[in-house]
């Protein structure tokens, strides 16, 4: 019998040689997964869902929020860095691939690090600061073992650096800065010709933001959202209310951090990227700020005639720069593979291809641009002359920026700086010398709005003007409803707390209006009918309606129908150019019945096909790391927006600050990035409901 | 004597708090904790048990993760279901492995 022993021994030990790693890995209760049940206490606390910073002086501040930014948010942060890096295959194996090509050819991490040497040389107090936070998150990484996810991936996180912290900002700068959208208008543009330059880009209905049209003098040198102010003459406490709630990738964990920081200077709270100091959007007491994007067009493409990788350029022939990027992809077993890519760079930029053709491509945060230190400067300002001193330093990605202060000052600036070119919207010839920037205009001072009795932005249109901005802007949906709303309680007396957040909860679509109208000359027998159900409807996105259901469906089949055969993706085009391309006659008026058709077949109420889908970077392999999915309320164009089926983007955060009320914030999602913190999902379904947490 | 030998074989998988190899803590030790049970083992009802004996570690290390952080454990529990199945079916699977093995190695009287 003893053979028979040795045998079943000797089948258990092939077993164990066969297993792959990483099972035994995840199987390891003690140095598996599962060693993350045990976590040391936290070195700050989360009170009223906010991260409380308490320090003796500023240094000390940024320590200790290094340290516990890292304690909540480490992969997250990680997640973000390694992704502008280009080296997020090395974390998450061949998947992440494509996303390295794509941002390490851009040369965004570049781009990070001249920032850093310039912000070290020239601003070395601050440098300093960004020193103390850093030291933070390394010593957190030092002290403690790594959290759940890298348990899980078999690795280690990396020390931090300052340039990581900035790389955070150039990703987020990238994400709102247009990306691809010179190179998919020329894929419309060579499709349907002149004509729809023509419809697409004066953007004629949108409403703009400022009343008065923008010139912008020769001589001078120099994802969508919802902000508004309410100057004190129409507020109940006599003061004012600025509103908040920038629509991002809905993530897991959110975006931001609530965070309050008290030093014996200033105190400051507000929402912040994990991974860098400074509050973005937020008070500290004295004044209150808010963004949203403006889509400014600040990138260009340049195509060129092309030798091997010599280009044409004004006249001669020019070596392309070329750098080797060399790419580790790592499995789960820790197993890693390289790959090596050339990348190009001319004159304008680096080259990247885009439908088979190379462009170089210009943008203006690929420069050293100084944001974080204009944010640290509005995070210290006490009125609105320091708060635009810290303004002037802010480049990209351009924003819609609301003020407000304890004086009763409401303003308006569309922040960051413009490089003045002829045109913008199509790739340029760069052989021919097309396209070149010629100087650079800093937008607060042409687009400004000061004491206004209230203003909303919702991206839309921030002015007409005599350059060109841009073209895609947010229809007009958003906004007019916000100025509608508030109109409306204006008129009825004296506007609360309670009136600025049923504005962020609601979820009527103004776009209804022209839909009936396209319903009734386009719609044929089909469009009749659903013409008619949205006759008897209030054009609200609740989540039990049949009708909501069959409006999105509309939209939806419409924009489908219109932009589907062309190689672009079928929001890309603004709907108040579709209805514009269909009117004309541009695109075929059959899309109008053929998506009525379609919007007739619905019958579940809106809220079963449009749903919350909320994940981690992680989910797709664990389903446990997502937030549940819940009914959605809202659409495309309501205030409380929430595009497409899968809702992934969407209020960000919810804030607003109503001086001699308080402040009041909700997150979509927890402040705690650890899975198994009860942390992790504490605000998600308090955010879907649309309430609201008092943090001050 | 044999018996708290053969208790011994039920804590050896707990070793693994000490070592940082996960092919030592995940099979290694659950097979050598089944060998010294099985081996020490005297009536073959004691390996037909060894499943249930395997629960022991097993239940030691969700006491011990209870003591750390109860409602952390519960989560754990229902975001990784998956990985904590995946612990329980090794450590039972190279336990009663080595059980068996341990109760055909054993001296014959």
């Amino acid at each position: 019998m003893r053979w028979v022993g040795l045998l079943v021994i000797f089948i258990a030990l092939s077993i164990i040689f066969l297993i792959p790693p990483y099972v035994l890995r995840f199987a390891d209760p003690f140095q598996g997964p599962m060693k993350a049940v045990a976590r040391p206490p936290p070195p700050a606390p989360v009170e009223n869902y906010v991260l409380v910073v308490k320090a003796g002086n500023e240094r000390e501040a940024f320590y200790k929020l290094g340290y516990a930014h890292a304690y909540y948010r480490l992969f997250q942060m990680d997640v973000m860095r390694r992704a502008v890096e280009g080296r997020l295959s090395e974390l998450l194996g061949e998947a992440a691939l494509d996303t390295d090509i794509y941002f390490r050819s851009r040369g965004l991490y570049k781009a990070a690090e001249k920032t850093w040497i310039y912000i070290k040389s020239n601003y070395p107090e601050y440098a300093s600061l960004i020193e103390e936070y850093t030291r933070g998150v390394n010593d957190f990484l030092a002290q403690n073992a790594a959290p759940v996810e890298y348990l899980v991936l078999g690795k280690k996180p990396e020390p931090w650096s300052p340039v990581d912290t900035i790389a955070i900002a150039k990703l987020i700068a990238w994400g709102l800065s247009g990306g691809e959208n010179d190179l998919e208008l020329k894929v419309l543009a060579d499709a349907l010709g002149p004509r729809f330059l023509e419809v697409a880009l004066p953007r004629e209905v949108n409403t703009p933001i400022l009343p008065r049209k923008a010139t912008f003098s020769p001589t001078w040198l120099a994802l969508g959202s919802n902000n508004w102010v309410i100057s004190p003459n129409f507020t109940a406490t006599g003061k004012p209310i600025l509103a908040n709630d920038p629509h991002l990738s809905l993530s897991v964990p959110p975006t931001w951090i609530f965070q309050r920081i008290e030093t014996p200077d200033y105190t400051v709270m507000g929402v912040a990227f994990p991974g860098a100091p400074v509050v973005v959007i937020g008070t500290n007491g004295y004044v209150a700020w808010g963004f949203t994007n403006t889509g400014i067009d600040v990138i260009d493409y340049y195509y060129y005639v092309w030798n091997g990788t010599r280009y044409y350029y004004k006249g001669s022939w020019l070596e392309a720069e070329r750098r080797t990027e060399t790419f580790k992809i790592c499995d789960l077993n820790n197993r890693c593979v390289e790959k090596m890519l050339e990348v190009l760079e001319t004159i304008h930029g680096p080259v990247v291809e885009y439908g088979g053709q190379r462009y170089a491509m210009r943008w203006l945060g690929n420069n050293v641009t100084l944001e974080a230190v204009a944010l640290y400067r509005m995070n210290r300002a006490r009125n609105l002359t320091e708060f635009l001193e810290g303004l002037r330093y802010f480049v990209v990605p351009s924003q819609n920026t609301v003020y407000a202060d304890k004086y009763g000052v409401v303003a308006y600036f569309a922040s960051g700086y413009f490089p003045i070119r002829d045109g913008g919207y199509l790739p340029f010839n760069g052989s021919r010398g097309e396209g070149e920037w010629t100087r650079f205009v800093w937008l607060p001072s042409v687009l400004n709005y000061i004491n206004p009795q209230y203003l909303a932005t919702a991206n839309n249109k921030v002015a007409d003007a005599n350059v060109y901005l841009q073209w895609r802007w947010a229809d007009r949906y958003r906004h007019d409803r916000i100025m509608e709303l508030i109109a409306q309680k204006a008129a009825r007396g004296k506007i609360t707390v309670g009136d600025v957040m049923d504005i962020q909860r609601d979820v009527v679509d103004i776009s209804c209006r022209d839909v009936k109208s396209l319903l009734a000359e386009y719609g044929g027998e089909s469009g009749r009918r659903l013409l008619e159900e949205l006759n008897r409807w209030d054009c609200a996105m609740r989540t039990d309606s049949v009708t909501a259901a069959r409006y999105a469906t509309f939209l939806y089949n419409l924009q489908k129908l219109t932009w589907g055969r062309f190689d672009v993706s079928t929001t890309f085009v603004p709907f108040e150019v579709t209805l514009a391309s269909i009117k004309r006659g541009l695109v075929n008026r059959s899309v109008v019945e053929a998506a009525a058709v379609e919007a007739l077949k619905a019958t579940s109420p809106w809220g079963q096909l449009h749903k919350y889908s909320l994940t981690h970077v992680l989910g797709s392999a664990f389903p446990g790391l997502n937030y549940r999915q819940v009914e959605a309320p809202g659409s495309w164009f309501t205030v409380n927006v929430a595009p497409g089926f899968q809702v992934s983007q969407g209020p960000s955060v919810r804030f607003i600050v109503a001086f001699g009320d308080g402040v009041y914030m909700m997150l979509p999602g927890g402040p705690d990035g650890d899975p198994l913190s009860p942390l992790y999902d504490a605000m998600y379904m308090p955010w879907v409901r649309g309430e609201y947490v008092k943090v001050d | 004597m044999s018996r708290w030998i053969r208790y011994l074989g039920l804590l050896t998988p707990l070793a693994g708090a000490a070592s940082p190899l996960h092919v030592l803590n995940a099979a290694l030790l659950p097979l050598l904790g089944g060998l010294i049970y099985g081996y020490f083992t005297e009536r073959r009802r004691g390996v037909a048990l060894s499943p249930l004996a395997a629960m022991v570690p097993v239940a030691a290390v969700l006491l011990y993760y209870v003591a750390v952080d109860a409602v952390r454990l519960s989560r754990y529990l229902s975001v990784f279901p998956l990985i904590a199945a995946l612990w329980v079916a090794l450590w039972l699977l190279f336990f009663v492995l080595g059980a068996v093995a341990g109760y055909l190695l054993r001296p014959r009287r």
